[in-house]
């Protein structure tokens, strides 16, 4: 990836939190995946979590970023140990597309809507308030958060750009 | 009383699924041959298994703009096939097919989208009539889903739905093309852990 | 002149075999699902029917059954991919005169029409 060094790519499951002034945490090219950011606005300390299934039905986790239960109550545990607060978090959510509706293929596309809703459910649990969200869609998307702004930038691959 | 999805793999297993795949993609390039008309070559058919973390470097990389056709399996076992084209090499593969010249396709409209899910059809019935008629198990694929995007964003529903009962995916992948025209494509198969103790067993007994 | 119902979801597929058939002095006729052939074959009743089994919302053998319970004369081949061979022979017991596996070469679609309208 020729991603600039102060770019942090957040893999399949993974959960990553940066306070540096230049660092930016990335999710390349998510489908059905959701990038959940979160951001303290005073400590300036960002965390991102790349979702890939809605639910973890109580296995026991090696990666709870994989699962959207998991990991809104992760993401939050790490914020708090790099300095950040919960009740001043500022949560954004981006992706959970379906990329295709062709008929017997869709049963497996539509885990994006199940991404979606299971990540919102979790973020009503722990008592988290949506901010701002860019989701579902059929387009793929690359989603960018600036640790020490907490901006979220969204591109798809059909090359727009928009902040959240 | 362990899951058996969870149970690793023998090598035993991985032997009779790069068997029967390898003279699977070779059925499978003979099917394109005879749709186009002309003789397609296949490259190295390589099984391995990869960390589902790194799956989207089979595509070229999360990001890789990429046009590809997915089918679903089921039947006796599960699985899914993808068939992965930069998009120009697909628009290539389109012109082939419609017996158009070089350069005629610039998008994916629903014509378009119908050539490369036939390429596809074509390709993965082969494929499946030699897993068939090795194992003796019956195989469906679903009808193509043809999609143009990030990679990433292509098969992460895909690898979400391996992911439930495994870290890692076994694929087989071969590249295929004709020396005058690039028509250069990955096909890739992910089986279930059924489907190969299916091949695995059904070669054992023979 | 006879008149062909081409039965594909896939409009590449129902371009060419159309092309096909047209240029070889037949009338043609197109659906892209089992619902829309239903639809056709009561409305424009054609000679022979050209069945492709994939298909979304309904699918090749279950349009089938209900184009021989509209018409028991019927008649229709299939068009499949490899490695259908047990929805073949489903169809086969089902009314089907034949069936054409893909990709098809066209001397092939050609027999498989005049041996239905013969």
């Amino acid at each position: 990836m020729s991603a600039p060094d102060n770019t942090s790519v957040v893999g399949l499951g993974e959960i990553r939190v940066s306070k540096g002034a230049d660092d930016v945490l990335v999710c390349l090219g998510l489908g059905s995946c959701v990038a959940l950011c979160y951001h303290d606005p005073v400590a300036k300390v960002s965390g991102m979590a790349h979702i890939v299934l809605p639910s973890s039905e109580g296995r026991t986790l090696t990666a709870p970023g994989k699962f959207a239960d998991t990991a809104v109550p992760a993401l939050v545990e790490a914020m708090t140990k790099a300095g950040g607060l919960k009740s001043r978090l500022q949560v954004r959510i981006a992706g959970g597309a379906q990329m295709t509706m062709a008929s017997e293929a869709s049963g497996i596309f539509s885990i994006g809507i199940s991404n979606i809703e299971a990540t919102k459910s979790a973020l009503r649990r722990a008592g988290l308030r949506v901010a701002a969200e860019d989701t579902g869609g059929s387009a793929g998307r690359t989603v960018r958060l600036a640790a020490r702004s907490g901006e979220v930038v969204v591109n798809t691959s059909m090359s727009s750009t928009h902040s959240l | 009383m362990a899951d058996p999805l969870m149970e690793p793999l023998s090598e035993s297993d991985m032997e009779a699924w790069a068997q029967v795949s390898g003279a699977g993609m070779a059925n499978a390039l003979r099917g394109l041959s005879k749709m186009l008309g002309q003789e397609i070559a296949t490259g190295v058919v390589s099984t391995r298994r990869v960390p589902l973390m790194e799956a989207t470097e089979l595509l070229g990389g999360p990001e890789a703009a990429t046009a590809a056709v997915y089918f679903a399996l089921s039947g006796d076992a599960q699985g899914h096939m993808v068939l992965v084209y930069v998009p120009e090499v697909a628009f290539e593969l389109v012109d082939m097919a419609m017996g158009d010249p070089p350069g005629t396709t610039k998008d994916l409209g629903e014509m378009e989208r119908s050539v490369l899910g036939e390429v596809g059809n074509v390709m993965g019935g082969y494929f499946l009539q030699t897993l068939g008629d090795t194992s003796g198990m019956s195989l469906r694929m679903s009808p193509p889903a043809v999609m143009m995007d990030m990679a990433g964003a292509i098969i992460d529903a895909v690898i979400a739905d391996i992911m439930v009962f495994s870290d890692e995916v076994v694929v087989v992948e071969t590249e295929f093309g004709t020396d005058q025209r690039r028509v250069h494509g990955t096909f890739l198969v992910m089986p279930s852990p059924t489907l190969i103790r299916g091949l695995s067993k059904s070669r054992r007994a023979a | 002149m006879a008149k062909i119902l081409i039965v594909d979801d896939a409009a590449f597929m129902r371009m060419k075999t159309t092309k096909l058939l047209a240029e070889n002095g037949y009338d043609v006729v197109e659906a892209s699902n089992g619902a829309e052939a239903i639809d056709a074959y009561k409305r424009t009743k054609p000679d022979c029917v050209l069945l492709d089994i994939t298909m979304p919302d309904m699918d090749g053998l279950t349009a089938l059954k209900e184009l021989r319970q509209i018409d028991p004369e019927a008649r229709v081949t299939m068009l499949t991919a490899m490695g259908q061979q047990s929805i073949v022979l489903d169809a086969l017991k089902s009314g089907a005169k034949d069936f054409i596996v893909k990709p098809f070469d066209s001397a092939r679609v050609l027999a498989a029409v005049q041996k239905m309208i013969a």
